[in-house]
């Protein structure tokens, strides 16, 4: 119970940090619910609002979507290294 | 016989759901964005407008006491008249500009319009802006957007019903022709992002430290000034920085250019 509102206010600062496009702080609080919480694609999710907000490329060009493409590689490689390192999830 | 539980094919499915799972929510944006390159953007800037709006707002001093805004707006009265005061000038020198390519038939009737800037992504990839008009306003995409004292910032690549984007001239990798220093040296600068730009010129061009950087138009609007020069003894060309006259980061409002 505890784990999933903890999960749910990470959520909301890091939709708060997109609007205010502080990514950073988005992108540290997302890496910290990859590691915490099983499949976490709030990290993708992320990318994808980011890129909605301030992108400004079509999807034919991946300048426009590089908050997707970062999230998608953290959730890859971080998840990889949470199966080497951990036991169990 | 006793077998040792393998956990490494648990694992291996777990990882493999995954995997498929992102390729699959992956393969779904990208086709949406294909069919519809609004939507994710539309929805989002929905969403987050009235946000922006507010915090926009507070900016602007609508939450200060009554006194403070009283005191607010007699600064900024004197401030406008002394600025009326060395507009004048400026003003008469701009009204015999434009009769003058009047006469000559190349007055620009460009109608502008005033945006507010809801956001501006510090330290971004995406060296953009996000105005406060849009379709609804008569925007369309590849309007030019100025600063104050008509710089020329960007161009509107996205336009959603009430808010519209802007991609900065100084977005990592844009080029585009400028005129540098006195003489006018002809050279393409390259954004760099936060409003900073390069270009290299010949080491002998003998452009300095504050000298003017404009667009090859009619208009002759200024660009940016040249902030810094890198040169090396042992290389034919010199870096030249520039950087646009106003900061990108205290943006508030820009001028867009109707169609």
């Amino acid at each position: 119970m505890m784990k999933s509102i903890f999960r749910i206010l990470i959520d909301i600062a890091i939709f708060i940090c997109l609007v205010h496009a502080w990514w950073y702080f988005a992108l540290l609080l997302a890496i910290i619910g990859l590691w915490n919480f099983g499949l976490y694609i709030e990290i993708i999710l992320a990318g994808l609002i980011y890129d909605a907000l301030y992108g400004t490329m079509k999807v034919t060009d991946i300048m426009g979507s590089i908050g997707l493409v970062v999230g998608v590689i953290f959730f890859v490689i971080l998840t990889f290294i949470k199966k080497l390192v951990r036991i169990r999830e | 016989m006793t077998y040792i539980q393998s956990r490494n094919s648990r694992g291996g499915n777990s990882f493999r759901y995954t995997t498929l799972s992102v390729f699959l929510i992956v393969v779904a944006v990208i086709g949406i964005r294909f069919l519809l390159p609004n939507f994710f953007s539309g929805f989002m800037t929905a969403i987050a407008r009235p946000f922006w709006r507010t915090e926009f707002s507070i900016y602007s001093g609508q939450l200060m006491s009554a006194e403070a805004l009283l005191n607010s707006k007699e600064d900024l009265m004197r401030r406008l008249d002394e600025a009326n005061m060395r507009g004048a000038t400026a003003f008469a020198l701009a009204i015999e500009n434009t009769e003058l390519k009047s006469m000559l038939g190349r007055a620009s009737s460009t109608p502008i319009i005033l945006a507010a800037v809801l956001s501006k992504p510090p330290l971004a990839p995406y060296d953009s802006l996000v105005l406060d008009i849009g379709s609804e306003n008569g925007i369309v995409a590849g309007s030019m957007v100025y600063g104050m004292g008509n710089v020329p910032l960007g161009k509107i690549t996205d336009v959603l019903a009430h808010s519209s984007k802007v991609l900065l001239f100084s977005s990592p990798g844009q080029r585009f022709d400028v005129l540098v220093g006195k003489t006018h040296i002809q050279a393409i600068a390259l954004g760099k992002g936060g409003g900073q730009y390069v270009v290299e010129l010949p080491r002998d061009s003998k452009v300095m430290e504050g000298d003017t950087v404009a667009i090859p138009s009619l208009k002759s609007n200024l660009y940016g000034i040249v902030s810094s020069i890198v040169s090396d003894p042992s290389q034919p060309f010199e870096k030249v920085l520039f950087a646009v006259p106003l900061n990108i980061f205290e943006l508030r409002w820009v001028y867009v250019e109707k169609p």
